[in-house]
């Protein structure tokens, strides 16, 4: 059934010659993907009105294409310029760029294309696989469990921290508060708007990561427009792992994003930034040299890379097992599959069965393009950063503005943009880190929401949160989070203060 | 390019104490916000929407307060400033203020203009070249190829 289904599905994309919408799909989606200011839920809405004329199944071929291509150019431009092309992005820059500043943008796109080839296709397979049994698992999933998944997510807040964890900490409850702008979402009361209609709706996500991660950096390149280091020259010799136990290191990270990525994306909501922070905090614990993360650790960009794309697989178990979108972009897709009368949901597997194997077997594809396109590309991407640094600076600030106009439609956006960019600049200037505000504006309502529906489901009951297992194990994981850095710290002052005190008793 | 001078480091650090100190007001005012928002139509057993902001607000003053008892110069990692910046983000402003009105295409070539002439990126051929160049290939790419539309000015680009 299994074999067959898929067969029947690259049958369908060979014979109806939509192996070339998939390939254009893909190329589409890495130049939107590494566009500042495009996501690939803003690059998947955008094609949706190309797909008018196309029937379902190349509809269904070109959008997963875009999707998975435009998780892998979302790195590509974070990695070198600093710029995450999308949320789920953000991540990759915080050595990634680092790694580019080093001289080591090559090794850092053959580590992310090879990241996102495992993770793409763990995402798939286990899609394919086992999608109706992990969707029952994602259903018991209750409103404490995602509270407890949120909290685990806040406590990385202690490991993406550079500049002390205070600072840290104050930016994540900075984020955390720019969320509580707008409607509640349990009772719509209005909270920090002003007066004005324009805020009822929250503070645009997308155009405030622009200017937070992009916008700053155009302000930040003008500051250093003069310095004579930096984007020079991109070096792609080194472009493979320097031996065998490298290797090993890169496909043991590979797995453990692609296994977070699943684990997170297979519950609704979880979604590829959820799953990509949490990775990046899964890979600091395991890794042998955690001090080197935010400074260029490649471990640090393999692990939410592989999680990055394993989640556009996951992300499609709760949208074709349960009708639920499991991303801001399956979301998207939601619009596509209705576009042509489907109805994402377990029915679809009795009405539509021929079309969610094509869509199968387009995601297979699509992540082999992919890793054939980016692999071709690595030089080219690599050129990028060649650009003199006064273009770029001006080259950003435009796009920035225009990415955030073509996000939102709106002016909104795009004085969202700069007042986050404004922002951006200024903590950056006062050594506070930005990834924790980021994390704090994508938990912010993931808690609040989930913590109350818990109270009104309880009756008020705050054990009720600590009742279940896996909230339990959550909030363990947790704590092991929060805990391991500070232990770390701990043992490094006392080993500085014995060594100290050594110097002094041989003087 | 020069070393940074004992007055520009002094700045840089009551730029950083400042900031933390502002980042503490922003916590209090928005916690002090609570208490005048309306949340009487929602009762037990909802926490209520007052309830999380002031958790947040309050994690922002407090971790924002530690974070400024406990500083501690960051020399390595200092995020270069100088008039320029301020000239950049000024010219950013008027560029949001003039794309509603000039329209996409006069407002970008503008302001990639202006502001590669404030950082003298280069000669007069480089720069038009740069902003003419880029303004076209971004209208190319949103609003022929992505179908997106740009804001118009009264003369309809």
């Amino acid at each position: 059934m299994l074999f067959g289904g898929l067969l029947g599905g690259f049958h369908q994309i060979f014979a109806g010659s939509y192996a070339w919408i998939i390939v254009l799909g893909s190329a589409i989606g890495i130049a939107a993907g590494a566009t500042p200011g495009m996501s690939s839920a803003g690059a998947v809405a955008l094609l949706i009105p190309f797909t008018f004329t196309m029937d379902a199944v190349g509809s269904l071929a070109l959008l997963a294409s875009v999707y998975t291509g435009a998780q892998y150019g979302g790195s590509v431009s974070a990695t070198l310029l600093n710029t995450p092309g999308a949320p789920e992005s953000a991540v990759i820059a915080l050595d990634g760029y680092p790694l580019t500043q080093q001289g080591q943008a090559g090794k850092a796109l053959t580590a992310l294309i090879f990241a996102g080839l495992v993770g793409g296709l763990v995402g798939t397979i286990v899609l394919v696989t086992a999608v109706v049994p992990l969707a029952k698992e994602a259903l018991r999933f209750g409103p404490p469990e995602m509270f407890a998944l949120a909290v685990f997510g806040i406590t990385v807040v202690g490991s993406l921290t550079q500049g002390g964890i205070w600072r840290g900490l104050a930016a994540g409850a900075l984020g955390l508060l720019v969320t509580m702008i707008g409607q509640d979402p349990v009772s719509s009361v209005t909270r920090y708007t002003l007066g004005t209609t324009n805020l009822l709706g929250g503070i645009p996500f997308i155009p405030a990561l622009i200017g937070l991660f992009a916008l700053s950096e155009a302000f930040i390149l003008v500051g250093k427009r003069n310095q004579p280091v930096g984007l020079t020259k991109v070096s792609t010799r080194h472009a493979w792992p320097s031996n065998a136990r490298e290797g090993w290191m890169w496909l043991k990270f590979m797995l453990i994003g692609s296994g977070v990525g699943l684990f997170v994306a297979v519950h609704p909501g979880g979604g590829a930034t959820v799953a990509s922070l949490i990775a990046y905090s899964v890979a600091r614990q395991f890794s042998r040299r955690p001090k080197l993360f935010g400074k260029g650790a490649i471990e640090g960009i393999i692990t939410p890379e592989s999680a990055d794309k394993a989640t556009v697989g996951a992300a499609m178990i709760p949208l074709l097992g349960l009708g639920i979108p499991g991303s801001a972009t399956t979301a998207v897709l939601v619009g596509a599959f209705t576009l042509h009368g489907l109805e994402p949901g377990p029915m679809i597997f009795r009405t539509h069965i021929d079309v969610v194997w094509a869509l199968f077997a387009s995601l297979f594809l699509a992540n082999l393009v992919v890793f054939v396109l980016g692999f071709v590309g690595v030089p080219f991407f690599a050129r990028v950063t060649l650009i003199p640094r006064k273009y770029l600076a001006a080259g950003i600030l435009a796009l920035c503005f225009v990415g955030s106009y073509a996000n939102g439609g709106n002016m909104i956006s795009v004085w969202t943009t700069l007042v986050f960019g404004i922002l951006g600049f200024a903590l950056k200037r006062a050594g506070i880190p930005l990834p924790p505000v980021v994390l704090g504006m994508v938990l912010g309502p993931l808690l609040e929401t989930n913590l109350r529906q818990s109270m009104l489901i309880s009756g008020g009951n705050w054990l009720f949160l600590l009742q279940s297992p896996i909230s339990l194990f959550l909030y363990a994981l947790g704590i092991v989070s929060i805990a391991a850095p500070a232990l770390l710290a701990l043992r490094k002052a006392r080993a500085d203060a014995g060594g100290e005190l050594h110097s002094e008793i041989s003087a | 390019m020069r070393p940074p001078g004992a007055s520009e480091r002094k700045a840089a650090l009551s730029f950083e104490r400042g900031m933390l100190l502002a980042l503490l007001a922003f916590g209090a005012l928005l916690f002090a916000g609570t208490f005048a928002m309306d949340a009487s139509a929602v009762a037990p057993p909802d926490i209520g929407p007052l309830f999380v902001p002031r958790v947040f607000s309050g994690a922002l003053m407090l971790f924002s307060a530690i974070a400024f008892v406990r500083y501690k110069p960051d020399e390595d990692n200092r995020t270069p400033y100088d008039r320029t910046v301020l000239l950049a983000m000024i010219i950013a402003i008027g560029y949001a203020l003039a794309l509603p009105v000039l329209g996409y295409a006069v407002s970008t070539f503008a302001t990639l203009l202006i502001i590669l002439f404030a950082i003298r990126a280069g000669g007069w051929a480089g720069m038009l070249g740069f902003s003419a160049g880029l303004t076209a290939l971004i209208y190319f790419v949103f609003e022929q190829v992505m179908k997106v539309g740009l804001p118009a000015g009264p003369w309809g680009f």
